[in-house]
């Protein structure tokens, strides 16, 4: 097989043991990589009710077969366990190297389950794992403890690693590497600490094996020469996702003050221009020309890596207009591995209870000092506040009470991530329906909805969420490639099955990434949610926060707009509906057959009763 | 023929691209949005939004006096 190396590597923590399984082409394409091995491993393998924090969860690491291959944005990889935070199906995408390495380690994936006695990191070294005591780095910070890794094992390798976030089982802990490269929103950094697995660093010295090397060679050659010859990229190098900072303020959908608003009085002050003068250097993905993390030096003089995120939700939304002081929030965050978008919306949750009385010596609206301080209380879960919001925003509501709920900003338990959606119901959507709770990562369809038809509630809008989710959220989170050179800069999808070609030698045609893989990924991912819902489940999950439909903004052109619950229903049920859905949002018997799912829909079937 | 003013607003990348952030044209008679904007070649427009008093436009509607146009990037989110 070209392409893939097709193996996985699976260590057992408990025993100690670890072993490399074989996968063969039907496997790798059925499933392609990443999100698509991710699901069909933890569908399989997790039984309905597996405690995300015990031992029997597994910790999915997965590539596709472009990672670690020169090209455009490809040193990416998967990670992927049932979520703590959201008791669903959790994954997250992160660029660095570690993707790079251990694809050069021989292996496509790492499956980890069982728990460690005592502290470990799992070196991996082309294609053996061994477990190492983390005494020393256990209880650091995910900066210091890549350095000292890189320290011992030499500074190519590559590193994934926990902060203290993790290792205290924050809810929404991420996986950090490379000082600011974050993934896995819904808890895989907490799902890691229940391990007590602090790292993993991966070496590799094999090739890639591929069909056609010098044919591949052109063709990445021309695919980087395609973006930099685009129009955008030269701004793009200057502000990458900053420039969305104007953009929705401009566009009223800059989350403000817990959502409460889509635009905010000091914009200007944490936007791309404000990024352009502190600006220190550019990091990324390893491959990549269009490096889209800009690192400037925060207020007490550290580098912190920012994106658009990252900034909308530790500066609008919590009433912080400072760069240097939301960089210096953002980069806590990092070291301590904890998601920002999250943070950001436990903050602004907090503020805004502390201000309706539902929490004593709270914490107001842009305080920086007592943001720093709460969020180093996150991570070790001090005081009451502290622990309080290290569970999310859901949780934290049930606990506070009063009319919390309405303004908790999460879908499925996964805080919203930074458009506020008042006024684009695409947009509320794509979070009512994304995959893991309310990301932004699989459609973002806002300035779509804006060049069109913004207020409308189509058909039209519900096909463009799905194309997107296919894209965004099916193919490329398969392959575990970057969305932005298509979406941003215009570089055409075609490109990708004429990469996999030459890689593989395998003709898997664009619309068989589209229509069919991406399709069985979300009714696997949906039937994952369901089984573990069950009964509980309904298309309530499916809906956004009560905020956006009952509370007007109140500010900025748009001043009195809410979503229309009804019109969103109608939107919902379309969407199911083009998805084979039914009215609850489980896919029919039908689909899961026609997706060459049979078995879930039997399995399914024990736990709710499937429309044919 | 009554003369008005149209208020042109580019933001962010479509800002640099014009090389201004806010501009009013006196407009004699209605005008077709693309001879009041001078783009480079290189510029992909059908990757830009352009909004006439917030609704979706395009370089061939028509611009009247007291018009206001937004102009902005196809941005793809964070």
């Amino acid at each position: 097989m070209y392409g893939w190396n097709g193996k996985i590597l699976r260590v057992d923590l408990t025993n100690k043991k670890h072993t490399v399984q074989t996968y063969d082409a039907g496997f790798a394409t059925t499933y392609i990589g990443g999100r698509g091995f991710a699901t069909k491993i933890l569908w399989e393998e997790l039984p309905k009710g597996t405690d995300p924090l015990g031992p029997e969860n597994k910790l999915v690491i997965a590539a596709g077969p472009l990672t670690g291959l020169p090209g455009p944005s490809l040193g990416k990889l998967v990670i992927a366990a049932k979520s703590p935070l959201t008791g669903g199906y959790g994954d997250g995408n992160i660029g660095t190297i570690a993707a790079v390495q251990m694809r050069r380690a021989g292996i496509d994936a790492v499956v980890i389950e069982g728990k460690a006695e005592k502290p470990v990191y799992l070196y991996v070294e082309n294609e053996q794992g061994y477990l190492l005591s983390a005494d020393g780095i256990w209880g650091e910070t995910t900066f210091e403890t890549e350095k000292r890794l890189k320290e011992a094992h030499g500074k190519d390798v590559g590193v994934l690693t926990i902060g203290p976030s993790g290792e205290n089982m924050v809810k929404y802990a991420t996986v950090i590497s490379q000082e600011g490269r974050a993934g896995g929103r819904p808890g895989m950094g907490a799902v890691m600490g229940s391990k007590k697995l602090k790292a993993v660093v991966f070496k590799g010295t094999k090739d890639i094996p591929l069909a056609d090397a010098e044919g591949y060679k052109r063709l990445v050659n021309e695919a980087y020469e395609d973006i930099k010859s685009r129009d955008y990229y030269g701004f793009w190098i200057r502000q990458g996702t900053m420039a969305t900072i104007e953009w929705c303020n401009e566009n009223s959908v800059l989350p403000t003050y817990n959502f409460r608003e889509g635009v905010f009085e000091l914009h200007r002050l944490i936007d791309g221009y404000a990024l352009e003068a502190m600006k220190v250097k550019r990091r990324g993905c390893p491959y990549c020309n269009m490096m889209c993390g800009n690192v400037v030096l925060d207020s007490e003089g550290r580098e912190s890596e920012l994106d658009y995120e990252n900034v909308a939700m530790l500066g609008s939304n919590i009433g912080l207009g400072h760069l240097g002081k939301v960089s210096v929030l953002n980069r806590m965050a990092d070291e301590l591995g904890i998601d920002t978008i999250s943070l950001g919306s436990c903050i602004g949750f907090a503020m805004e209870a502390t201000e309706k009385g539902l929490i004593k010596d709270g914490i107001e609206w842009g305080d920086y000092e007592k943001a720093k301080t709460l969020t180093q209380d996150i991570a070790y879960r001090r005081g009451e506040l502290g622990s309080l919001l290290a569970e999310g925003v859901k949780a934290a509501s049930q606990k506070i009470g009063g009319d919390s709920h309405r303004w908790a900003m999460h879908v499925k338990g996964l805080e919203i991530s930074a458009y506020d959606c008042h006024m684009v119901p695409g947009m509320a959507l794509t979070f009512a329906t994304s995959s893991i709770g309310a990301h932004h990562k699989e459609a973002w369809v806002i300035a779509w909805e804006i060049k069109t038809d913004r207020a409308g509630y189509t058909e039209a809008k519900v096909d463009k969420v799905i194309e997107f989710q296919r894209i965004r959220g099916g193919m490329f989170e398969s392959l575990v490639t970057c969305r932005l050179p298509w979406i941003e800069l215009g570089f055409e999808l075609e490109w990708y099955p004429r990469l996999l070609k030459a890689a593989s030698g395998m003709e898997v045609s664009l619309d068989y990434m589209l229509y069919t893989l991406a399709d069985r990924i979300y009714a696997l991912i949906r039937a994952f949610w369901v089984r573990e819902y069950a009964q509980n489940w309904s298309r309530q999950m499916d809906y956004p926060p009560a905020r956006w439909f009952e509370e007007p903004i109140t500010k900025g052109p748009y001043k009195g707009a809410v979503l229309d619950k009804t019109k969103f229903d109608t939107l919902l049920d379309m969407y199911y509906s083009k998805r084979g859905w039914d009215n609850r949002g489980i896919p029919t018997k039908t689909t899961l057959e026609k997706l060459g799912l049979t078995e879930v829909a039997q399995q399914l079937s024990q736990y709710v009763t499937l429309t044919p | 023929m009554k003369t008005g003013m149209a208020k042109i607003k580019p933001i962010g990348y479509a800002a640099e691209i014009l090389g201004y952030r806010e501009k009013t044209i006196k407009i004699r008679k209605p005008t077709r949005l693309t001879r009041l904007l001078k783009f480079p070649e290189k510029v992909e427009t059908q990757r830009l939004i352009i909004l006439i008093n917030d609704a979706p436009a395009t370089l061939d509607s028509i611009v009247t006096d007291k018009d206001e146009i937004r102009i902005m990037q196809m941005l793809g989110g964070g």
